[in-house]
């Protein structure tokens, strides 16, 4: 996996690549946990993911009830393999997937 | 004797009816039908029994009221009053063929009121049930002293004739009637084989009532019946004195005053002679006047001249009674009349003695026997009594001191005895008698004799004799005796029957009532209450009872729920303790379902693997219900496996769990089971059956078909018994079905069976359904084929399926360490096998996922914080095109499974963390199931290309 950080102001988008699994996703959780200090919306392009486990989803799900109390979180580029997985859990209601 | 006939008519009458009651069709008739038919054959009866009795007094003695009895007692109330009406109306009319007048009336109402009695009684005082032969008699008498009773009421006119009538014919009618009806009773008695002697224990309170009742009745009776009779007789002897000592007084009056007259003109006549002559003769006077005895008495008493010559101046009248009661009298009296007595000088001689005073002083006595004023009295004293009555016909006799008869007729002058007095001693001294005599007087006309009652007085020498016939004397008393009598027995009875009717409503139907509805709650009918409100006491004892049972309701309901939970405890240990870890995938499958019934059964189904190679299942069901059964059902459960395990063929482990079944299985339970070992690398299988149902078997290319085998009886049935085993090849694709009669035997509302014909066509229909579907839907179809009716029995449902893997097609395998570290060389594994079965990559993808979730979890906590390892097997059927994962792990038993599935519409501030890895795989796999078998926890996915 591979993240890749750009932050602009008060927004910051997050490209993930690669599989989010359970070893990959601690690393994301930590970044988005400590790197994003100051951040209101957070982005996160999920252009290069073609893989992601319950861990994956945990860390997205842990995003998106941070980023409500201090601004937005937006799901982006996601393809069809990883849609199937949000929808399958229900997740493609909670997060705001564009 | 000619009143036995219509009494034995009245018996074979009965004995007929009885028996074509009996025996022939006569059911099909209506009740109403019957008993008409049954009244007019008895009011047949009556009138035969009308005509064929005795001739008494101008009616006939017989026995018609004992018909309409009969019928009323024994066969029915309208069957009596038909009879009754009959016979009545024959009575009625039989004058006009020469039947009594004189009774007609009394007759006809006698009649038609005995079918009227027999009615009411058979209704009121026997439950129209037939009485006893006591009652019947009894019933049978009342109803001819009513009888009797209505002859006195209806001849009021001529009651003495109607008292002779009723004297002669009480006896037999009672006696005849009495009879017919008690031999009727008795004959239906025997033959509808009663005892007639007393039952042994404890009586009906209305019995023992009514027998007291009788006792005390019949006693008052007798005793009221017995001072009447005793009263009665003191009276008429009384009352007969009376009549005698009244007729007596009266001729007695008659003769003395005659008597008295006569001597005393006598007298005068003779003073008149001697004051003109003083001193004429006496002896001449006496001569000249025909009298004994002339004596003339000074002032002082003494006599100063007499006919007898000793005692003139020698004797003072004062000194003796007879003579002083002259000088008495003459002191007062002018004239004074003596009766005729002995004298006083010499009682031996009886004399009638007359004085009167003369002009001067003293007075001149004149006295004469017998012989000499009889001369002159004897027509007049025979004018007196010849036409005097006493009562009816009695009368007045006159003899003379030598009882020679005064009449006018032929017995004059003859002796007393000559008609028919044997005089008495008393009689024959010349007393008055003291009591009453009876003599067998002769009737001189008709020279018949007949009992008299007599008494006698001697008056002026003559003897009055007054007599009456004992008949006439008694008659009054026996006519009240009778009446009273008669009476009392129709108040005595009617007394009774009102009693015991009362007593009856009062007491004894109350009792009923309240007995019937405790009969109901003893049934187990608790909502019923008993509502006896005729008096406080049976209100009282009703509200008791509907109190007692109330509270016992609520016991009883809370000791229902008690067990009911205690039910359900057994029931959920009982499900516990049967094997869910179905084997799946490999070289068969097994899947089965235990639904119990709302009461703990003894349905048990089990499998095990015995080694690598082997299998073993069966289904089984102990006799019985409840926690009994499910106790017995643990034990054969226990014992089949344990002999399983040694690795004992079918047959044995069915004859050795047989022998231990028996062994103290006091409650006699048995099982029946059905049981198969099969070799899954060969198909090979042996199985026995002990009186089990048999399962339906299909093979690959047929349908399902019964596998009836020889089975050997029930399991702990009988000890020694030896099973057989049957031999069966099964073939890749075959399917047994195990069931219990809980199937089969499910029963509708309309009470039919589910039935095997019916569950073979079901399971051919559905035969290539997957086994976990097969069986809900076996269910469900049961379920409706029952509808609202409940479930009586467990329903249990085994489906063993072989399908061995095709060779080159056995899983490959690889182990990793259960380390999260390991996930990629796992998910290298599996994605490099799903290349070879050329999965699309989508595919491939979820198919990872779905792994790495399992694995995670394994590699989380299977084995805590020590090592172990993973083992993953990977096959791919290219047939059904189905990938199969297996995953095995030797860590602590835990069934990922189990987890609820996460409610994935939450929010996300509601969501969990967590909980979602196996519900992915659950998602992405096609089949997911878990066992724990050989101490390791195995996960077997399938996932369809």
């Amino acid at each position: 996996m591979n993240i890749e950080m750009k932050r602009n102001a008060e927004e910051t988008i997050i490209e993930i690549t690669g599989r989010l699994d359970t070893t990959t996703a601690p690393v994301l959780d930590k970044t988005i946990n400590e790197d994003i200090q100051g951040t209101k919306d957070l982005i996160l392009d999920l252009k290069g993911l073609a893989y992601i486990s319950s861990a994956g989803l945990r860390v997205l799900l842990g995003a998106q009830k941070k980023m409500q109390k201090i601004g937005s979180m937006k799901v982006v580029n996601v393809c069809e393999e990883v849609m199937e997985v949000f929808e399958m859990t229900g997740f493609a209601d909670i997060l705001v997937i564009e | 004797m000619r009143l036995i006939v219509p009494i034995l008519l009245n018996c074979i009458l009965v004995l007929a009816v009885y028996l074509s009651d009996k025996h022939i069709a006569a059911n099909k008739l209506s009740y109403m039908k019957k008993q008409s038919i049954i009244g007019i054959l008895f009011g047949c009866v009556s009138a035969f029994a009308s005509g064929y009795g005795v001739n008494w007094l101008g009616t006939v003695v017989n026995v018609r009221d004992a018909a309409p009895l009969i019928a009323g007692l024994v066969f029915g109330a309208p069957a009596g009053i038909i009879s009754g009406f009959i016979g009545g109306l024959y009575r009625w009319f039989s004058v006009y063929w020469g039947g009594g007048t004189y009774t007609q009336l009394a007759c006809t109402m006698a009649t038609i009121l005995a079918g009227f009695m027999a009615a009411g009684l058979r209704k009121l005082m026997f439950d129209d049930k037939k009485p006893t032969w006591g009652y019947g008699i009894c019933i049978a008498v009342v109803c001819e002293v009513i009888h009797m009773i209505l002859i006195f009421l209806t001849n009021m006119d001529n009651s003495s004739y109607a008292f002779e009538f009723v004297k002669g014919a009480t006896i037999p009618m009672i006696l005849g009637n009495a009879a017919a009806v008690g031999f009727a009773i008795i004959i239906v008695s025997i033959l509808s084989h009663e005892k007639f002697t007393r039952k042994q224990g404890s009586e009906r309170i209305a019995h023992t009532f009514q027998r007291w009742l009788l006792v005390c009745i019949v006693i008052a009776y007798c005793v009221t019946s017995t001072f009447t009779y005793i009263l009665q007789n003191g009276m008429v002897r009384i009352e007969t004195q009376e009549v005698f000592t009244t007729a007596m007084n009266d001729v007695e009056a008659d003769i003395q005053e005659k008597s008295d007259a006569q001597l005393l003109g006598i007298a005068k006549q003779v003073r008149w002679e001697y004051e003109r002559n003083k001193n004429i003769s006496l002896d001449d006077l006496a001569q000249k006047y025909d009298v004994v005895e002339i004596n003339v008495v000074n002032t002082d008493g003494w006599i100063i001249n007499s006919t007898e010559k000793d005692v003139i101046n020698s004797y003072n009248m004062n000194s003796k009674e007879q003579s002083r009661e002259f000088v008495d009298m003459m002191k007062a009296q002018k004239s004074f009349v003596q009766e005729y007595r002995p004298k006083g000088i010499d009682e031996t001689v009886w004399r009638k003695y007359a004085a009167v005073r003369l002009s001067d002083s003293g007075f001149i006595q004149v006295g004469y026997d017998a012989e000499q004023f009889h001369q002159m009295l004897n027509g007049f004293v025979v004018d007196v009594t010849k036409n005097r009555h006493v009562g009816n016909r009695g009368f007045v006799a006159v003899c003379n001191a030598q009882l020679r008869m005064l009449t006018e007729n032929e017995y004059a002058g003859m002796h007393i005895s000559s008609i028919g007095i044997d005089p008495p001693d008393e009689m024959k001294e010349g007393k008055t008698a003291t009591a009453l005599y009876y003599a067998d007087i002769v009737d001189g006309k008709t020279d018949l004799s007949e009992k008299y009652m007599y008494v006698f007085k001697f008056v002026e020498g003559y003897c009055i004799i007054t007599a009456m016939p004992e008949a006439e004397a008694m008659f009054m008393r026996d006519a009240s005796i009778y009446t009273s009598i008669f009476m009392q027995v129709l108040i005595f009875a009617t007394l009774f029957v009102f009693i015991y009717i009362l007593i009856k409503r009062v007491i004894i139907n109350n009792l009923k009532k309240i007995n019937d509805t405790l009969g109901q709650i003893t049934n187990g009918n608790l909502n019923v209450t008993v509502d006896v409100r005729s008096n406080e006491e049976f209100s009282s004892l009703s509200d008791d009872i509907n109190t007692t049972v109330s509270t016992l309701k609520r016991y009883i309901a809370e000791a229902a729920a008690r067990i009911d939970k205690e039910l359900e405890y057994a029931k959920q240990i009982q499900l516990s303790a049967l094997p869910t870890n179905f084997p799946i995938g490999d070289d068969y499958s097994i899947y089965a379902q235990m639904i119990a019934a709302k009461e703990v059964g003894g349905d048990f189904y089990d499998f095990y693997k015995l080694n690598d190679t082997t299998v073993a299942f069966l289904a089984a069901d102990v006799s019985g219900k409840g926690i009994p059964a499910a106790m017995f059902m643990m034990t054969a459960k226990t014992i089949i496996k344990d002999l399983a395990e040694r690795g004992m063929a079918v047959n044995e482990i069915f004859s050795k769990a047989n022998e231990k079944l028996c062994e103290n299985n006091e409650s006699s339970m048995f099982v029946t089971a059905w049981m198969g070992i099969i070799d899954i690398t060969t198909g090979e299988m042996q199985f026995a059956n002990a009186g089990h149902n048999p399962p339906l078997l299909k093979r690959a290319d047929g349908s399902f078909e019964y596998l009836k085998s020889r089975a050997g009886f029930v399991l702990a049935g009988m000890e020694g018994i030896r099973y057989r085993a049957n031999e069966l090849t099964l073939c890749p694709g075959d399917r047994i079905f195990l069931y219990t009669d809980g199937v089969t035997e499910a029963t509708n509302t309309e009470n039919k069976l589910y039935g095997e014909p019916r569950l073979e066509d079901f399971m051919n229909k559905n035969a290539a359904v997957e086994a976990t579907e097969l069986l809900p839907a076996l269910k469900a179809d049961i379920d409706e084929f029952v509808g609202e009716a409940p479930q009586f029995d467990d329903i249990t449902m085994l489906i063993f399926d072989y399908k061995p893997q095709k060779r080159g097609e056995l899983m490959t395998n690889k182990t990793f360490p259960a380390k999260v570290d390991a996930l990629p060389d796992v998910l290298g594994f599996v994605e490099e096998m799903l290349e070879n079965y050329e999965c699309p990559m989508k595919i491939q993808m979820a198919v990872c996922v779905a792994i790495e979730e399992v694995f995670v979890n394994v590699a989380h906590y299977a084995y805590g914080d020590s090592d172990g390892d993973v083992n993953f097997g990977i096959c791919f059927d290219e047939e059904s095109r189905e990938i199969t994962f297996r995953m095995a792990d030797k860590g602590v038993p835990f069934d990922p499974l189990e987890k609820p599935d996460p409610d994935i519409t939450l929010s996300a501030e509601e969501r969990e963390i967590g909980g979602l890895g196996i519900f992915i795989t659950k998602k992405t796999m096609d089949l997911v199931t878990y066992a724990y078998e050989n101490s390791e926890n195995v996960l077997t996915m399938i996932k369809k290309l």
